[in-house]
């Protein structure tokens, strides 16, 4: 291809519903400013234009270190350099997530040749919002927390983060700590700890008094925590190892009855971890476009000192498909999920109704604060699913865009969504077990192998400068305590 | 403009992209649609400063002819200039997009200005007979997919995202999107949007 040439499409006839394609498929925005990426860079035309690095310099920075800057930017002094080696520098900068702005400009040196790089930056606000936990349910008139992270501690680049709920009988909480440049390398070490002191109800069958159910109780104080290393062997894929043990401590109204669950006394949760994320999405919050697949492979063994020996898989994948209508980015998200977990995991490691179910509440620091069952629309033994071993499903949703602009809203989306789930534990199916843990369930003593169910939601999504925020029907399930 | 088209463009002005106060002109000549696009005063002391920073700068320019019906592009045109500082010569540095020859030194700002903001291009040929205007959306340094793709690893890196299904305490609906939280890349340094009067093909 030639240098430079002016590309001039005419679109006619069949070519206009090509061109109508593009624009919705690939963009999703027919008025949108964004970049077609068909057209190369010339870069041959322009002269390369080299200096010597006398200095760095870093302005602007009132939180983030000089030296962190510098290290970042990786321009010793003395290093002879090319505009066009210069170009990457301030996208890395802009990647850290520490900086609204980055303006970089080069001044004269000492002598001829020689360079002074001048790096103005502009810090934005690392301290996010991750969640914001609220609820009422029958068992708990009140359960509420925060979770906050810290994206730049101390301006050395480090994330803390901590995470809080307490209930009536339940609480928890969760520190992390992480360095996710670490060595100056696309290497990401972290750490958690956590503890969570639960207190789950278990409904017996046959226990009914006055129509509800008799619940029992499972009480279990877990502390432990996590190390992770996290590197990206390609750009848009990373491959995560974590290391967990956890002490478990734990007592029940009905010891019998808690071997599916917890070791009674004292118990150690000890797990080797592995992930694969990749993802391709083309925007962080509102994706037109791409996926996302995650796989995660965790195992315990007595080898290791795990009173529980399991492995645990789960599959997740997302896929956005911009519609090729509307002018601001109509966009259907398809998902994908299943797990299954072999062996003897704890009860907090299975998967929870909520998990999968918007129409659930969801847990907290791996607490189920309420026992509300699945609605069981149809009617296929879906109410008495609580923890289980299986879990599959899919989902679709439909997305809008619906305003974007300054703070404090940089945007905010309308979705509806919808999908279809099924869990089972094989050798104790849900209508058959004795108790069941964590929902109010066994009505139906349905022998169903794998119940299904639909779940649904609706609502808004808004990104603001301190987080993402949604309100949407699940929200609201989760606030009416009954 | 469709009603549609007109939400896109209101919302595409309040994100922040500028109205030149210039203009764009188009006019038929045997059947090729030759657009006029003047841009010297989008070119405020903000840009020259990034044109003086010394560092490679990238123009892309794109001009999109659309009906004037329902807004619909029916064609694009698209080219992007390059330009540096040589900070010790004192000379500027510009490729301008379409011409067959290398980069050429100019010796002061106001005269790169014009290099890059004030041109004529043909936008389209052999068009249906109707009513058209131009849209012309000028780039200062834009991210490229690759680029963006880039910063988004990195932002993914330091949150930690691998973790969300994991952790047993998110929904698998509706939460895969948290990941990356508020820290979003921009798509370019500076934007321009400016738009003809309608014209037409006969």
């Amino acid at each position: 291809m030639q240098h430079g040439t002016s590309k001039t499409r005419i679109i006619q006839g069949y070519w206009l519903s090509l061109w109508a394609l593009l624009l919705g498929l690939v963009s999703g925005c027919a008025t949108g400013p964004s970049t077609p990426s068909s057209l190369e860079l010339p870069r041959g035309p322009m002269p390369e234009i080299r200096y010597v690095v006398e200095a760095v310099r870093v302005e602007g920075n009132t939180k983030t270190s000089s030296s962190l800057i510098e290290s970042l930017v990786d321009l010793p002094q003395g290093r002879p350099v090319s505009v066009q080696e210069l170009e990457p520098l301030k996208r890395r900068l802009l990647g850290t997530g520490y900086f609204s702005g980055v303006e970089a400009r080069l001044d004269r040196g000492s002598e001829r040749g020689r360079v002074v790089v001048v790096i103005e930056v502009e810090e934005r606000n690392t301290i996010i919002l991750s969640d914001i936990i609220l609820g009422s349910s029958r068992e708990h008139p009140f359960w509420g927390g925060l979770d906050v992270a810290e994206g730049n501690l101390f301006g050395r680049g480090l994330v803390l983060g901590g995470a809080f709920v307490v209930g009536e009988g339940q609480s928890g909480f969760r520190g992390q700590l992480a360095d996710p440049f670490a060595f100056l390398a696309p290497l990401r070490l972290s750490s958690e700890v956590h503890h969570v002191s639960a207190d789950e109800a278990f409904y017996t069958r046959g226990s009914e008094v006055g129509g509800e159910s008799e619940a029992g109780r499972l009480r279990s104080t877990r502390t432990g925590g996590e190390v992770g290393l996290g590197f990206y062997p390609l750009a848009l894929l990373g491959v995560f190892v974590d290391v967990g043990v956890e002490g478990i401590e734990a007592s029940s109204t009905a010891p019998t009855l808690m071997a599916p669950w917890l070791r009674d006394g004292r118990s150690f949760n000890r797990y080797l971890r592995l992930t694969l994320d990749h993802d391709t999405r083309d925007d962080p919050l509102v994706p037109r476009s791409g996926y996302r697949l995650n796989v995660s492979l965790q195992a315990g063994d007595p080898t290791w000192g795990s009173s529980y020996s399991y492995l645990k898989a789960v599959l997740r994948t997302s896929y956005y498909q911009a519609l090729a209508f509307g002018a601001v980015g109509h966009v259907l998200r398809f998902d994908l999920f299943g797990g299954t977990i072999v062996g003897d995991a704890p009860y907090h490691e299975r998967f929870f109704v909520g998990d999968v179910s918007s129409l659930v509440a969801s847990r907290d620091l791996s607490m189920s604060f309420s026992a509300r069952p699945s609605p069981d629309f149809f009617d296929r033994g879906a109410g008495d699913l609580g923890y289980e071993t299986v879990m599959a499903g899919a989902g679709v949703e439909y997305g809008v865009p619906i305003m974007q602009g300054p703070a404090p809203f940089y945007r905010v989306e309308f979705f509806i969504g919808t999908g279809v789930f099924g869990m089972t534990t094989p050798g104790d199916l849900p209508g058959l077990r004795a108790a069941n843990l964590g929902i109010d369930a066994l009505g139906t003593s349905r022998p169903t192998v794998f119940p299904v169910d639909l779940t649904f939601d609706v609502g808004f999504r808004a990104e603001t400068p301190i987080g993402v925020f949604g309100l949407s029907f699940g929200n609201g399930l989760a606030l009416v305590g009954f | 403009m469709g009603l549609l088209g007109a939400l896109g463009l209101w919302l595409g002005l309040w994100t922040g992209v500028a109205s030149a106060q210039e203009g764009v002109t188009c006019r038929v000549e045997t059947s090729v649609v030759r657009c006029g696009v003047a841009l010297e005063g989008s070119f405020d002391a903000d840009v020259r400063k990034r044109l003086r920073s010394g560092f490679l700068n990238t123009l892309l320019v794109r001009v999109y002819i659309r009906r004037v019906s329902d807004g619909e592009p029916v064609a694009l045109t698209a080219r992007r200039n390059l330009q540096v500082y040589e900070l010790w010569d004192d000379v500027f540095y510009v490729y301008v997009g379409g011409s067959k020859e290398n980069a050429r030194p100019l010796p002061d700002l106001d005269s790169l200005v014009k290099a890059m903001a004030a041109f004529e291009l043909a936008a389209a040929e052999g068009l249906p007979s109707g009513d058209y205007y131009a849209d012309v959306i000028v780039e200062l340094n834009p991210l490229s997919d690759a680029e963006e793709a880039e910063i988004r690893s990195w932002i993914a890196r330091s949150r930690g995202g691998h973790r969300t299904f994991a952790t047993g305490d998110r929904s698998f609906f509706g939460t895969f999107v948290s990941l990356f939280m508020n820290i979003r890349p921009g798509s370019a340094e500076r934007t321009f949007r400016v738009q003809s009067p309608p014209f037409q093909v006969r």
